[in-house]
């Protein structure tokens, strides 16, 4: 297992409950399974149905895999105006 | 030089500026969707920079709690509709651009002739449903769309669907974010905004469009800014250079069944109806016109709450939150009559 820090944009401060979290995950995990393994702890962030997560400032596909070095964002929608 | 260019002339003396770029500015015809926080100050500097066609989008009256961002309005103007009382103040402001004043609502019905006499559009909007319509109408149109978003102190910005050089086209909101449920995310009025935000990422769009209609500097595109009004951080997550979405049509715009405030008011002694504020619990607190208090993000939770015997209410404070309240339960329970209430409390307290 490896621990990845993840930072929360938006909404998703307030669902993660702060501005940084860390999730323990497979070494090697790809963008796929941090998305489920977050969604499984924080129900809420599955449903908003859409959000980014960024990796080192690029947007992440679900296949992308991800180390324990890289700046991980969860980037949900805001809808403000 | 010209006396109409004299106003100018300090943007003229910029480099890669001229009387030529300037001529292009007043050729150019601009549309901004929804003049809010982020519209009221895009359209400012638009205006000011010598723009020469501008539409002005908005069905919404000016109220009190719009003040503190939406800075062409006064307290005089509450109550009246925001398109008009924004073009008559931008046409003092300059009075050589056209100014078109569209108080109405976009749908999917009128958004592409709309759009169609306009060179880029601006979505300075505060729903998702209308930025989802923007996006896909800009898409089948080809036309630019300079996106604007605020939330508490966090902005988002970038340029939808500028073309490439092989004449392909940059991302789309879809691109991000395919399929939002709206009623999950918090508006201005449940979660805050700093008003300065608005002003920032409203004036960052007008830079964009300048930048688009000058030729000048680097667009936005295939990018999305994200900037932090409390540490001023801000980050731009690159987004590729090609979409990958693909849109044919627009989705239908849902008509939710409304009661204006005047008619609610006449019949709520007759206790025919059931209200239902889906405001926040402090928001209900503060000031309520009856009924029970279901915030709309616990609705779908609390759902069995509500039953098919009277027509039920629903209220906010502008009519937008107890919108998207009605198509949640037309959704998941659409036995129950429900209608929302026109225009919410803002609309009530102009009575």
């Amino acid at each position: 297992m490896a621990v990845y820090k993840i930072l929360a944009f938006g909404i998703a401060k307030d669902i993660f409950g702060g501005r940084a979290i860390e999730i323990a995950l497979d070494e090697r995990a790809t963008i796929e399974n941090l998305r489920s393994a977050l969604e499984d702890k924080y129900s809420k962030l599955k449903q908003l149905s859409s959000y980014m997560i960024a990796v080192n400032d690029e947007y992440a596909d679900a296949a992308n895999i991800i180390s324990t070095h890289d700046e991980i964002a969860i980037i949900p929608p805001v809808s403000g105006g | 030089m010209q006396d109409e260019l004299l106003r100018y002339s300090c943007q003229m003396a910029l480099p890669d500026f001229s009387i030529a770029v300037q001529q292009k500015l007043l050729q150019a015809k601009v549309l901004i969707v929804g003049m809010g926080g982020l519209g009221c100050p895009a359209a400012q500097y638009l205006a000011a920079a010598g723009i020469g066609t501008l539409g002005l989008v908005d069905d919404d009256i000016v109220s009190i709690s719009n003040l503190h961002r939406q800075v062409l309005y006064t307290p005089a103007d509450a109550g009246q509709k925001k398109a008009l009382i924004a073009a008559r103040k931008l046409q003092q402001q300059n009075p050589q651009i056209s100014i078109a004043a569209l108080d109405l609502r976009l749908s999917s019905e009128n958004a592409v002739s709309l759009m169609a006499a306009y060179d880029i559009i601006i979505d300075a909007t505060d729903n998702i449903e209308t930025k989802y319509l923007l996006n896909d109408a800009c898409y089948l149109t080809g036309k630019s769309l300079v996106y604007g978003a605020i939330y508490q102190y966090e902005g988002h910005l970038a340029v939808w669907n500028a073309t490439n050089t092989d004449g392909s086209r940059t991302p789309n909101y879809r691109d991000l974010f395919p399929n939002i449920d709206a009623a999950q995310l918090p508006n201005c009025a449940d979660g805050g905004v700093i008003p300065t935000l608005a002003g920032i990422i409203g004036c960052m769009q007008a830079n964009e469009v300048i930048k688009f209609v000058s030729g000048t500097g680097e667009l936005l595109s295939g990018r999305l800014l994200i900037l932090d009004a409390q540490t001023l951080q801000s980050r731009i997550i690159k987004l590729g250079i090609v979409t990958k979405i693909e849109i044919t049509e627009l989705t239908q715009t849902t008509h939710t069944s409304t009661i204006s405030a005047t008619q609610l008011k006449k019949e709520l002694e007759q206790n025919i109806y059931h209200l239902v504020d889906v405001r926040t619990v402090a928001e209900h607190t503060t000031f309520n016109i009856g009924g029970i208090n279901i915030p709309l993000q616990e609705l779908e939770a609390q759902l069995t709450k509500l039953n098919s015997d009277t027509t039920i209410i629903l209220y906010c404070s502008s009519g937008k939150r107890s919108t998207e309240a009605v198509k949640l339960i037309q959704k998941l329970a659409p036995e129950l009559s429900v209608l929302s209430l026109e225009g919410g409390l803002n609309a009530w307290q102009q009575l």
